[in-house]
């Protein structure tokens, strides 16, 4: 489990993360998201040990990074996947990373397989292109199989394949109770893979709770045999009503609204709540 | 493209520390799985002797085979202090500290490990430099004494290994490995000849390749050895001090 408890970070007199807290359970996966700027590489770099908080904590099953004897093996990070040496080939960089956790140099060649680059494991990663880094860092992530993945843009660059590809490996690794936090600007994306929403705004949370909970707006959409005499029944009871030919708009959440038309006598054809896209929500928090 | 992902660590794997000695050989690894790392070594390696033909053959002053050799170890060290640097300020420059550390959070143990696989190949390059100068002289036809070349190509050896350490801390004190070597190399060239016109005496206390030459060529004294412990040791501990603070972009 990951937990950030009051997470704080200054850079002089500027806060950049401000208060955060949060919690990422075992069997999700975690949506963190937020403007350029929020504060989301921040919290995944103080998360991984590379940066100091300025208060509170992060931590993976009750103990910092810092604090893990060999950490690789418990989290996997992937937080920039130009971050590595353009004259290594792609094998002997995760061949180097395999030797300082500990695992045998076949897994290295699994991997390769596993993400689609054991046709270009010998070519130095200068000469890949971005997709193929993000794959290389995703081995990279995996080499271990730890519990915990921290994937920051991991889709960035990956072809429709390597996306859907992607989503299965985090929702199959969630689904097997591992924890995935995972940051990302392609709000489709994250809307088909996550379990549970955490958004920040200017350093400061501003929702963390399950992505249907935020979705579901208290909006119904609702059809009746005869919608104009519902329609006066709902407003009659206090509910705002839209109406487009035989579809109503409503106010009010689906149970509300199903009693009202229980109440008055109305055979309904369609009773649903009107969902909102994570694109609507994102802005609307982050505004 | 499928895979099997484990929900729980592997407890042996994830309760096992990385060792200091799998350490040095990801550093040693590191460091020559590059084109730059190799073609570094090789320079300072080859560096001497190139040199030497060409000082026999031009009428160059040869009459004091030690003392040449020693000068030419310790330019050797001198450069070697590069692979250093580049060890340590490249993971910055090329951002890869960002997986070193990831790996390895405790930055005092990368340092550590940088610091004796930087020793080891330092020690090697200028020691190759050394003897094979002093094989190419010998073939030459130049008079090599056995004992006092074997005096040289020890402290060189121990001056490639400190130069290289010193390399190490350095890079990781200044994080950026263009201003690492350019200022390294202007306070290492420009420092002795600038002290000499104003305070002589002290170009010996503070000249680390002066140091090397002295140690090799004269009995051995507590000066030489102040001076190179210094500049093994300050860089050292000012770059573990900035590293183990400094957040990692």
């Amino acid at each position: 489990m990951i937990t950030v408890q009051g997470l704080t970070k200054r850079y002089d007199d500027r806060t950049v993360v401000d208060d955060v807290t949060f919690r990422c359970e075992p069997g999700t996966v975690t949506g963190f998201l937020g403007p350029n700027g929020a504060g989301k590489s921040t919290t995944l770099r103080i998360l991984a040990g590379l940066a100091a908080p300025s208060a509170g904590t992060a931590s993976i099953d009750g103990r910092t990074v810092r604090q893990l004897p060999n950490p690789a093996a418990v989290v996997g990070a992937l937080l920039d996947a130009s971050a590595v040496h353009p004259g290594r080939t792609g094998r002997g960089h995760l061949r180097l990373l395999a030797e300082v956790i500990g695992v045998p140099r076949g897994r290295v060649d699994e991997l390769l397989d596993v993400v689609g680059l054991t046709g270009a494991a010998g070519r130095r990663i200068g000469g890949y292109s971005l997709g193929m880094r993000q794959r290389l860092g995703i081995a990279a992530a995996l080499l271990a199989d730890p519990p915990v993945l921290i994937f920051d843009e991991p889709a960035n660059g990956l072809d429709p394949e390597g996306i859907r590809w992607l989503r299965g490996l985090l929702r199959g690794h969630a689904d097997r109770g591992g924890t995935v936090l995972l940051s990302s600007h392609l709000l489709a994306e994250v809307e088909h893979t996550v379990d549970h929403l955490v958004v920040i705004g200017g350093g400061r949370l501003v929702a963390d709770a399950p992505i249907d909970e935020l979705l579901a707006a208290d909006v119904t959409v609702v059809r009746a045999v005869d919608p104009a005499a519902l329609a006066t029944d709902l407003r009659r009871a206090g509910h705002p009503v839209e109406r487009d030919g035989d579809r109503l708009t409503v106010g009010g959440t689906p149970a509300e609204v199903g009693a009202v038309a229980a109440r008055c006598g109305h055979a309904l054809v369609d009773l649903r709540p009107a969902g909102r896209d994570l694109e609507d929500l994102f802005f609307q928090l982050t505004a | 493209m499928a895979l099997q992902t484990l929900a729980r660590p592997d407890a042996r794997l994830a309760g096992s520390a990385p060792g200091l000695g799998r350490l040095v050989r990801v550093e040693l690894g590191k460091s020559l799985s590059t084109r730059s790392g190799q073609a570094v070594l090789a320079a300072t390696a080859l560096l001497a002797p190139h040199w030497v033909p060409v000082l026999v053959l031009t009428g160059g002053d040869v009459s004091d085979p030690p003392r040449l050799l020693a000068e030419l170890g310790a330019l050797t060290a001198l450069l070697v202090l590069s692979l250093g640097v580049l060890s340590s300020a490249g993971e910055t420059t090329h951002r890869t500290a960002l997986g070193t550390y990831l790996a390895v959070p405790r930055r005092g143990r990368v340092l550590a490990a940088k610091t004796l696989a930087l020793a080891q190949l330092g020690a090697y390059a200028t020691a190759t430099g050394v003897v094979t100068s002093a094989a190419i002289l010998a073939v030459l036809g130049v008079p090599v004494p056995l004992g006092p070349t074997a005096v040289v190509a020890a402290v060189a050896t121990l001056g490639g290994a400190a130069f290289a350490v010193t390399g190490v801390g350095i890079g990781a004190a200044i994080a950026h490995t263009p201003a690492a070597l350019t200022g390294s190399y202007l306070v290492l060239f420009l420092t002795p000849p600038l002290l000499h016109g104003v305070w002589p005496a002290a170009v010996e206390a503070v000249d680390p390749r002066q140091a090397v030459i002295l140690l090799a060529t004269t009995t051995p004294s507590a000066g030489p050895v102040v001076t190179l412990l210094a500049w093994v040791v300050g860089p050292l501990a000012v770059g573990f001090l900035i590293l183990t603070r400094r957040d990692i972009a």
